[in-house]
C-alpha cells in the first residue's frame, strides 16, 4: 500500500470513527426506533472486521471502544463504595467484537456484502446477551442484585428491537464502507486469512 | 522477540492483558489513570461540539422544512412566506424557552446562596444499557475541578439530575440519577419528613424510575409524595427536589421499598447546573457583594458566583450519599 492509499485509509477511518461515535451519543433520538438507539459504534466495528479482516477489526475496535469509554463509560461501585468510571472496558469489548466479526463464519459468509448485516445481527446478539450475563453475574457477586429483568423483557424489549435498529443502521454503513472506502473500490487487496476480497466473491449477495 | 510479536495470538493476549490491567487500575479510587482521558478531551470535545452544533442547525432546518410543507398544503401562494415565518417563530420559541430556563436557573441563587453555580450543556448521552453516563461541557478550563469531591448537578428547575464523577480539560462526566451506581440520602418533603435512600436500579431505569429503600417501618409513603435531598452525607445540599413517589411496597415489613419518578428527565435535558460549595462563605459582606457582581455568561457555559450572605449546607462532611445511610 503506497503512502497515498495509506493516508486515505487513515483519514477515512478517522472520519468514520468520529462520525459514528459522535452521532450516536449526541443525537440518540435520531437513530431510535421502538425505544432503542442504533448502536452505530458496534455496527461500524463489526463491519470493519467483517469486510476488511482481523487487523482492521481489532484496531478499529480498540479505538471505537476508547471513544465509548470516554463519552459514556461504564460505572461500577469502587472499593470505597463510591461509583468509579472504568476505562478500557469498551476497548477490550470492542477489540474482541472486531476480531470475532472477522473470524466467525468467514468460510461460510466469504465476506459477501449483504451477509454483513447478518454478521451485525450475530454480534449484536452476542454483545447484548453477553452484556446481560456479565451484568447479572457482577451484580450477584457484588451483592447489589435486588432484582433483574425477566428473560422475556430482555428478549422482547431489549434484544429484538436492538437487532432491528442495528440491521437498519448497518445498511448505509455497509454501503459507505463498500463504495467510499477506507480502501479504494471497497476492497482490501491483501487479507491474510485466505479470503482475499480480490476474487470479488465477497461482493456477491 | 520479533518472532514473538509476529504471533497474532500473543499480540491479542498482550493487548487484552494491558486493557484488563487498565480497567483494574482505573477502578482504584483516585487512580492517576483517570487523567488519561484529559489529552483525549482536548481533541475530542471540540470535534464533538462541531457535530452538536451542525446537528442542531440541521435539525432546526429540517423542522422548518417539515412545517413549511404542511403549510404548503393549506396555502400554495403563501408557502414560502409562511415557511420562513414558521422557521423564525420556531427559533423564537426555542430561544424564549431557553431564556426562561436560564432565567429560572438564576433563581437557584436565592435558594443556594453559598454555592457557585456552573452552567453547562449536555454534550453526550448514554450509548447503551451499560455505557450510560453523560458528558457536559464544563471542565478544568472553566476553573471547575471534581478531582477531590463530587458535586450535585441540577436542571434549570433545580431538580436533581445526578452528580459529577470525572472532570477533564473541557468536559466532565455526570452520573445520572437513574444509574444503578447512584444513591442519595433523601427525605419526604414535609416537616420532620422521614429519611430514606434513593438509588438507581438496573431494572427500574428503563421505566424512568428510581428505587427508594431504608424506609422506616412506621412510615407509609403515598403516591405523589415528594422527596427532596436531605443534606445528610454532605454531597448534595438539602432541599433539592428529586421526584415523587410512584408506588409503595409494604409486602415485606422489614424491607419497605418504593419507586420514585424523578422530576428531571435526562433524555430531554439540554442545560444543567453544577452546585459547588463556595469556599469563601465566611468572607466579609463587602467581599461577598464584590463576588456577587462577578457573573459571566457565555452561550454554552455560564459561571455565577453566589453571594455568601448566609451559611448553610456546604458539602464538607464525609460523603455518605453513595454509601450507607444511618437513619
Amino acid at each position: 500500500m503506497n503512502k497515498q492509499k495509506r493516508a486515505r485509509q487513515i483519514l477515512l477511518y478517522a472520519l468514520y470513527i468520529t462520525s459514528a461515535c459522535c452521532l450516536q451519543v449526541t443525537f440518540p433520538g435520531f437513530f431510535s426506533l421502538f425505544g432503542r438507539t442504533a448502536d452505530l459504534m458496534l455496527v461500524f466495528v463489526v463491519l470493519a472486521g467483517y469486510l476488511f479482516g482481523p487487523v482492521d477489526g481489532v484496531v478499529v475496535g480498540i479505538i471505537v471502544g476508547m471513544f465509548r469509554d470516554y463519552f459514556s463509560g461504564p460505572v461500577v461501585m469502587g472499593l470505597n463504595r463510591e461509583p468509579v468510571a472504568l476505562l478500557g472496558v469498551g476497548s477490550l469489548t470492542f477489540m474482541y467484537i472486531g476480531l470475532l466479526s472477522s473470524l466467525v463464519f468467514r468460510r461460510r459468509f466469504r465476506r459477501k456484502l449483504f451477509l454483513g448485516i447478518l454478521q451485525v445481527e450475530l454480534m449484536t446478539l452476542a454483545y447484548y446477551i453477553g452484556g446481560h450475563i456479565v451484568t447479572y453475574v457482577y451484580l450477584n457477586v457484588s451483592g447489589n442484585l435486588t432484582s433483574y429483568h425477566s428473560l422475556k423483557y430482555i428478549v422482547v424489549s431489549c434484544v429484538l428491537p436492538q437487532l432491528l435498529v442495528n440491521a437498519l443502521a448497518s445498511l448505509p454503513v455497509l454501503l459507505i464502507l463498500r463504495f467510499i472506502g477506507p480502501y479504494s473500490k471497497g476492497v482490501r487487496s491483501r487479507l491474510v486469512d485466505g479470503y482475499s476480497m480480490e476474487d470479488k466473491q465477497w461482493q456477491s449477495v | 522477540m520479533r518472532k514473538l510479536f509476529s504471533n497474532k495470538l500473543f499480540v491479542i493476549a498482550l493487548v487484552s492483558l494491558i486493557l484488563i490491567a487498565f480497567i483494574v487500575f482505573s477502578a482504584i479510587p483516585g487512580s492517576p489513570l483517570s487523567n488519561v482521558t484529559k489529552p483525549l478531551s482536548v481533541i475530542v470535545d471540540p470535534i464533538q461540539s462541531v457535530f452538536k452544533k451542525a446537528g442542531s442547525k440541521i435539525s432546526d432546518f429540517y423542522a422548518a422544512i417539515a412545517e413549511g410543507m404542511e403549510i404548503r398544503k393549506e396555502n400554495e401562494e403563501l408557502r414560502e412566506e409562511i415557511a420562513e415565518l414558521e422557521y423564525q417563530i420556531q427559533q423564537g420559541e426555542e430561544a424564549k424557552l431557553r431564556w426562561e430556563e436560564l432565567k429560572s436557573a438564576f433563581a437557584i441563587q436565592d435558594t443556594f446562596e453559598n454555592y457557585h453555580i456552573y452552567g453547562a450543556s449536555v454534550l453526550t448521552r448514554e450509548s447503551d444499557d451499560w455505557f450510560s453516563v453523560i458528558r457536559i461541557d464544563v471542565g478544568e478550563r472553566d476553573d471547575f475541578d471534581s478531582s477531590t469531591t463530587s458535586y450535585a448537578v441540577v436542571d434549570a428547575r433545580m431538580n436533581l439530575v445526578g452528580r459529577v464523577m470525572v472532570t477533564d480539560e473541557d468536559s466532565s462526566k455526570v452520573l445520572p440519577l437513574l444509574h444503578e451506581g447512584f444513591s442519595a440520602s433523601a427525605k419526604v418533603n414535609v416537616v420532620n419528613g422521614a429519611l430514606v435512600l434513593v438509588t438507581g436500579d438496573f431494572t427500574l431505569k428503563n421505566d424512568g424510575l428510581c428505587l427508594v429503600s431504608r424506609i422506616p417501618s412506621n412510615i407509609v409513603l403515598h403516591k405523589g409524595d415528594e422527596l427532596v435531598t436531605s443534606g445528610e452525607g454532605g454531597l448534595f445540599p438539602a432541599g433539592i427536589p428529586i421526584g415523587v413517589i410512584e408506588s409503595f411496597d409494604d409486602s415485606d415489613p422489614d424491607n419497605l421499598t418504593a419507586t420514585l419518578r424523578p422530576y428531571a428527565s435526562v433524555a430531554d435535558i439540554k442545560d444543567v447546573f453544577i452546585l459547588v460549595p463556595n469556599p469563601n462563605k465566611g468572607a466579609s459582606q463587602d467581599e461577598s457583594e464584590e463576588s456577587s457582581s462577578e457573573t459571566t455568561t457565555s452561550p454554552e457555559t455560564s459561571q455565577t458566583t453566589a453571594t455568601p450572605e448566609t451559611t448553610g449546607e456546604t458539602g464538607e462532611t464525609t460523603n455518605t450519599d453513595n454509601g450507607d445511610l444511618s437513619v
